[in-house]
C-alpha cells in the first residue's frame, strides 16, 4: 500500500480538485520517490483511459418512448367538453339570433403561396373588412387573417430567421424549425416563437394582444432594449397597452427615467381558461366564424362590428358608448345583430347603407 | 466512439434555455449526454437493468413535461442524478417494504462494465487488475470513485447527490486510491508487469 500522503495527492490531482500547491507536491513526490513512479504512472493512465465507459451511444428507442410518454398528456384540444354557447342561453337576444339558412359574413380565401422569384420579394396578404383570409407560408406555417388585416412576408424564408409583419389580427400555426426562429412584428412588438400556435391582435389605435395556445413565445419591444422580454407559456395571454406599443418619444428628456418601470407593470399577462376547447375560445372565435364579446363596452364592440361586417359606426352621444355587452354572433347579418344587441341593452340605431348611427334611448 | 466529455466543462444553461422553448433537439442532446450515466447510476442502486432504464426514462419524461421551468434549475447535472437516485430509492422501498437509508451498503454491486477488448494506454492485463480492484471497493467508496472518474463529477456535486459531506467524498477517494494500490502492488509481487508505453 502506498503512503497516505501520496494517496491524498493522487486522489486530489486525478479528480481535478487539487490546489496549485497540491499539483506541485505531486510532481515533487515523483522526483523524490522513484519507487512509486510506476504505480503513479499506471494509475494516471488508467484514470485517463475512458475507453470502457460507453458514451454517446444512441438510444433511439428509449428516446422515442420518452417523447411519446411526455407528449401524451400535453394535448390541449380535443379532450375537454365544449361549452360553447351554454353561458349565453339565458340571454333573450339569443332567440333573435337563431336564424337558419342565412349565410354568415366573411369569406374564406385560400391563397397558395406565390412562386418564389430569384430575389425574395415581400408578399402582402390582405383581408378586407368583413373578410377573412387563410394562407400557407413558404415553410408550411398556416396563417388565418381576420378582417381588416394585412400580413407581409418574404416569398421564401431564406434568411437566418422567418419573419413576418402583421397589421390587424391573425392566428398562426407555426411549423417547428429550431434552426430558424419565427418572428412576428406587430407594431413595435416582436414575437419570437418556436413551433407554436398563437393569436396576435394588433389593430391600429388599440392594444396589442397575443394569446398563446401551444409552445412558447418570447415577446420583446423592437424600439426599446430596456424592455425586459416577456415569455408566454401555453394558455396565457399578454396585452400590451397602446401607449406602450406606440413608438417612444425621440427626445429622452421627455420620457422620465421611471417610465420604463411603469411600462413593465402596465403590460398584462393573463391566464386563459384552458378548459374551454379551442373552438370555444373567445380570442380565436373569429376563426370559427363567430364574433364573441364579453363584458365589452359599446365602443370596443363597435370596432369589432366594423371589421366583422364592414360597416362604419357613429356614436351620437357619449352615454351610449358606455353600455356593456356579452354575446356572440355567428350567422346574423348586421341588422339582426343590432336588433339583438338593442334587446339586451336599449338604444336607438339607424342604418344608412353601410353606416350605422347609434344613440341613447330617450 | 465519442470521447467521454467531462460534464463540468459543458455549460448546460444554453440547452436549458432551448429546452424551455420546446426545442426537442436540445432535449435529445441532453438525453444523449446523460442517459447512459444515469442508467448506470440507477443500476448501482436497483441492481436491475430494465428498472434502471425505466427510471432514466421517468426522469427524462418529467424533465420534458416540465420543460418550461427547466431554467429554474441551478445545477442540472446534480439535479438529474438526484432525480435518478430518488426514483431508484422509491423503487427499492416499494419493492422491499423497508426504507433503505443507505442503499450503497450492498456487498456486491455490479455496475455495467463494457468488456470490449479495446486498446488501452496501459496493458490489458494491468488495466483489468485495476478495474477489478475498483469493482471490489466497498459500496460507498466505489460509487464515489465511479462518479468522480467515469462521470467526471466534482466533489461538491457528488456530495450533493449522495447527501454526504465533501470531506467524506474526499476521504473515500483517498481510501479508493489506497485500496487500488494494495491490489496492484500485490500483482507487482506475483506477476512480472508488461507496461505498454504509449507516447
Amino acid at each position: 500500500m502506498i503512503q497516505e500522503e501520496l494517496a491524498i495527492l493522487l486522489a486530489r490531482n486525478l479528480s481535478g480538485e487539487a490546489t496549485n500547491e497540491e499539483k506541485l507536491s505531486l510532481e515533487e513526490w515523483v522526483k523524490e520517490h522513484p519507487e512509486d513512479q510506476l504505480f503513479i504512472e499506471l494509475l494516471i493512465n488508467y484514470w485517463n483511459d475512458k475507453t470502457e465507459i460507453s458514451d454517446g451511444v444512441p438510444h433511439d428507442e428509449l428516446f422515442r418512448r420518452i417523447m411519446a410518454s411526455a407528449e401524451k398528456d400535453n394535448t390541449v384540444t380535443g379532450k375537454f367538453e365544449v361549452k360553447r354557447h351554454e353561458r349565453f342561453k339565458s340571454l333573450k337576444w339569443l332567440a333573435a339570433a337563431a336564424f337558419i339558412g342565412i349565410l354568415t359574413m366573411g369569406i374564406w380565401l385560400i391563397l397558395p403561396p406565390t412562386s418564389s422569384p430569384v430575389q425574395p420579394q415581400i408578399q402582402e396578404i390582405v383581408a378586407a373588412k368583413g373578410e377573412k383570409s387563410q394562407i400557407v407560408l413558404p415553410d408550411g406555417t398556416k396563417v388565418w387573417l381576420n378582417g381588416d388585416s394585412k400580413l407581409f412576408y418574404e416569398s421564401d424564408f431564406k434568411g437566418a430567421s422567418r419573419e413576418v409583419k402583421l397589421e390587424g389580427e391573425a392566428f398562426f400555426d407555426v411549423v417547428k424549425d429550431p434552426s430558424k426562429p419565427f418572428i412576428v412584428h406587430a407594431a413595435t412588438i416582436d414575437i419570437k416563437v418556436l413551433g407554436t400556435s398563437f393569436n396576435v391582435k394588433a389593430y391600429e389605435e388599440e392594444s396589442v394582444e397575443t394569446t398563446l395556445y401551444r409552445g412558447l413565445v418570447n415577446i420583446t419591444k423592437s424600439d426599446d432594449d430596456s424592455f425586459k422580454p416577456i415569455i408566454l407559456y401555453p394558455n396565457q395571454k399578454v396585452i400590451v397597452p397602446r401607449r406602450i406599443v406606440a413608438k417612444q418619444p425621440a427626445d429622452d428628456e421627455i420620457a422620465p427615467r421611471h417610465a420604463t418601470v411603469d411600462i413593465r407593470k402596465s403590460v398584462i399577462v393573463q391566464q386563459i381558461d384552458s378548459a374551454i376547447a379551442e373552438p370555444g375560445r373567445i380570442e380565436t372565435a373569429w376563426m370559427y366564424n363567430r364574433l364573441e364579446f364579453r363584458g365589452e363596452d359599446f365602443e370596443t364592440l363597435a370596432a369589432k362590428l366594423e371589421r366583422w361586417y364592414n360597416v362604419k359606426i357613429v356614436f351620437e352621444d357619449e352615454n351610449v358608448k358606455k353600455l356593456n355587452f356579452n354575446g356572440s354572433f355567428e350567422k346574423e347579418n348586421v341588422s339582426q345583430a343590432l336588433r339583438a344587441l338593442s334587446t339586451a341593452n336599449s338604444f336607438n340605431y339607424k342604418i344608412h347603407s353601410n353606416e350605422i348611427f347609434i344613440s341613447s334611448k330617450k | 466512439m465519442e470521447q467521454n466529455v467531462n460534464v463540468n466543462k459543458i455549460d448546460f444553461s444554453r440547452w436549458q434555455r432551448e429546452i424551455a422553448f420546446g426545442d426537442d433537439n436540445a432535449f435529445r442532446k441532453l438525453f444523449d449526454h446523460f442517459a447512459e450515466r444515469l442508467t448506470n447510476f440507477s443500476f448501482s442502486i436497483t441492481r436491475n437493468k430494465e428498472i434502471a432504464e425505466e427510471i432514466t426514462s421517468e426522469v427524462f419524461v418529467k424533465v420534458w413535461k416540465n420543460r418550461e421551468k427547466i431554467q429554474e434549475i441551478n445545477n442540472l447535472n446534480t439535479y438529474l442524478y438526484k432525480a435518478a437516485k430518488n426514483t431508484s430509492l422509491n423503487y427499492l422501498s416499494r419493492k422491499f417494504h423497508e426504507v433503505n437509508t443507505d442503499p450503497f451498503d450492498f456487498v456486491n454491486i455490479q455496475l455495467s462494465t463494457n468488456e470490449s477488448p479495446e486498446q488501452h494506454l496501459i496493458s490489458n492485463e494491468i488495466f483489468k487488475k485495476i478495474s477489478d480492484a475498483v469493482e471490489s471497493l466497498p459500496p460507498k467508496c466505489k460509487i464515489i470513485f465511479k462518479l468522480v472518474r467515469e462521470d467526471g463529477l466534482k466533489y461538491q456535486d457528488v456530495a450533493e447527490i449522495l447527501n454526504i459531506s465533501i470531506n467524506t467524498v474526499d476521504a473515500q477517494m483517498v481510501i479508493a486510491i489506497k485500496k487500488i494500490s494494495e491490489k496492484v502492488k500485490l500483482s507487482f509481487d506475483t506477476f512480472p508487469l508488461k507496461v505498454a508505453r504509449k507516447r
